[in-house]
């Protein structure tokens, strides 16, 4: 699966719309976790047991994503955008969204 | 000294100014960290949503990079008294920046370990976390130039 922020898939053309994907995620830290952020918070800096959670909600909802595009039978998702909600504390969301399409290459021919 | 005096007025000002010096110490290498990693040659970054005319290019892959930064008990404590007088609270934007930096880095460590002359369409995506904290999404379409 090509996926890309962008609108077009380069050296791709696009034949066909599948429709928008998404995928989302909330994560809640465990305790330790929240925890050894606290004590953290002390010193500021990088919050790294929340960065990690943030890496695996962005992956996790990419996945999601991709998987709604995979049951289209689309094979790239183009124009992704992420976005993000606090809603709880210690808990975020991350939301995953694109437009599934099926790209050929440029030098394919022309089907149908 | 009595245990009251103790708990309700040193042991905050012990935390506060532990905290505020920690704070700048991190700070301070944080910054130098990310001076240095920046110096680092890599790829042309744009938030075009395509390459410009006459610019071909390939190979194209979503690429990001996140960073949690959060304020020490100093920078804390220096925005509450701001939030009393108003005005920009150049502690907390600083602190921003470096979270902006410190996940552009590392999207562009990604984009550089697929070889990418580009990335397009660079985005930033800001949340908190944990009521104290803020998050920051990098994200890009890395591609190689042909």
């Amino acid at each position: 699966m090509i996926v890309v922020n962008i609108e077009t898939v380069p050296g791709h053309r696009i034949v066909e719309l599948r429709g928008l994907v998404q995928g989302n995620t909330i994560r809640a830290k465990h305790l330790g976790r929240d925890i050894g952020a606290g004590l953290k918070n002390l010193v500021g800096g990088e919050l790294r047991a929340y960065t990690e959670l943030m890496t695996e909600a962005r992956r996790e909802a990419v996945e999601r994503m991709i998987e709604q595009a995979r049951q289209l039978d689309a094979n790239a998702v183009v124009n992704v955008r992420f976005t993000t909600t606090n809603v709880a504390s210690g808990a975020a969301e991350l939301y995953a969204y694109g437009t599934a399409v099926v790209v050929v290459a440029d030098s394919a021919p022309p089907t149908g | 000294m009595g245990r009251f005096e103790l708990v309700y007025f040193v042991l905050p000002v012990v935390v506060l100014l532990v905290g505020a010096l920690a704070g700048s110490v991190i700070e301070r290498r944080h910054l130098g960290s990310l001076a240095r990693r920046e110096e680092l040659p890599g790829p042309v970054l744009t938030d075009l949503g395509a390459p410009p005319a006459g610019v071909v290019v390939s190979d194209a892959r979503l690429v990001s990079g996140e960073a949690v930064l959060g304020a020490d008990r100093g920078k804390e404590f220096v925005s509450t008294l701001r939030n009393l007088v108003g005005g920009e609270v150049v502690s907390l934007q600083k602190l921003m920046t470096r979270a902006r930096r410190e996940a552009l880095l590392r999207m562009v460590d990604e984009a550089r370990a697929m070889g990418a002359d580009l990335v397009l369409n660079v985005r930033f995506e800001m949340c908190e976390v944990g009521g104290k904290a803020t998050d920051v999404i990098c994200y890009g379409t890395a591609v190689r130039q042909r």
